[in-house]
């Protein structure tokens, strides 16, 4: 019976679903900044010959 | 970006601004032309954001979806956007990627057109995003 119990136990407790707030702390929190020389845009225009893209100058692929 | 903790995630205040003269398609008749005729950069020059991302990613172990919605003003006109984002969570810095579409009609932008070519919506921008923390 103790067993059974233990068991019981133990198996809700695995198949329980994971609570969901995050541990405190878990995540980096405060102010950030974008860092433009690492951050990149670009777009893309379609048009009826196949379009064309574009992006800001400074993104790291650029 | 200001990210703090909720009772069940995170979530971001979020503001940025691109400078719109930047922009560059890399061939200078039209990067004329989409500043002065289509952004107007002369009397708009940035394109901003502002709004919150909200996340949930549990342990944050992988990369984890974030939405993401704000006011993006285009021009003269301003309107709230909804999308999505996959983030990743390191020590002192977020990275984010965005792929997302907006429409030229929406923000009051003429079509671009330029002797046989017709654009058309919509503009599909990717964005990567990281912020640091100072």
């Amino acid at each position: 019976m103790r067993v059974a119990l233990i068991t019981i136990t133990l198996a809700a407790a695995l198949l329980a679903p994971t609570a969901a707030a995050p541990p405190p702390g878990l995540l980096p929190a405060g102010t950030f900044a974008i860092v433009p020389g690492d951050s990149s845009a670009a777009f893309f225009v379609p048009d009826n010959r196949g379009g064309f893209s574009g992006r800001r100058p400074g993104s790291p692929d650029a | 970006m200001t990210v703090t903790q909720t009772n069940d995630g995170y979530i971001a205040q979020v503001a940025a601004v691109i400078n719109a003269r930047s922009l560059t398609t890399h061939v200078g008749i039209r990067d004329a032309a989409m500043r002065s005729t289509y952004l107007r950069t002369d009397r708009f020059p940035t394109i901003a954001f502002e709004g919150t991302t909200s996340a949930h990613p549990g342990l944050a172990l992988r990369p984890f979806p974030a939405t993401v919605q704000g006011r993006l003003t285009l021009r003269d006109v301003t309107r709230e956007e909804r999308f999505s984002a996959t983030v990743t969570a390191l020590s002192h810095e977020y990275l984010a990627d965005v792929t997302t579409s907006i429409k030229m009609a929406e923000y009051g932008i003429p079509y671009p057109r330029a002797f046989i070519f017709v654009a058309r919506d919509p503009v599909t921008v990717t964005l990567h995003i990281v912020a640091r923390s100072p």
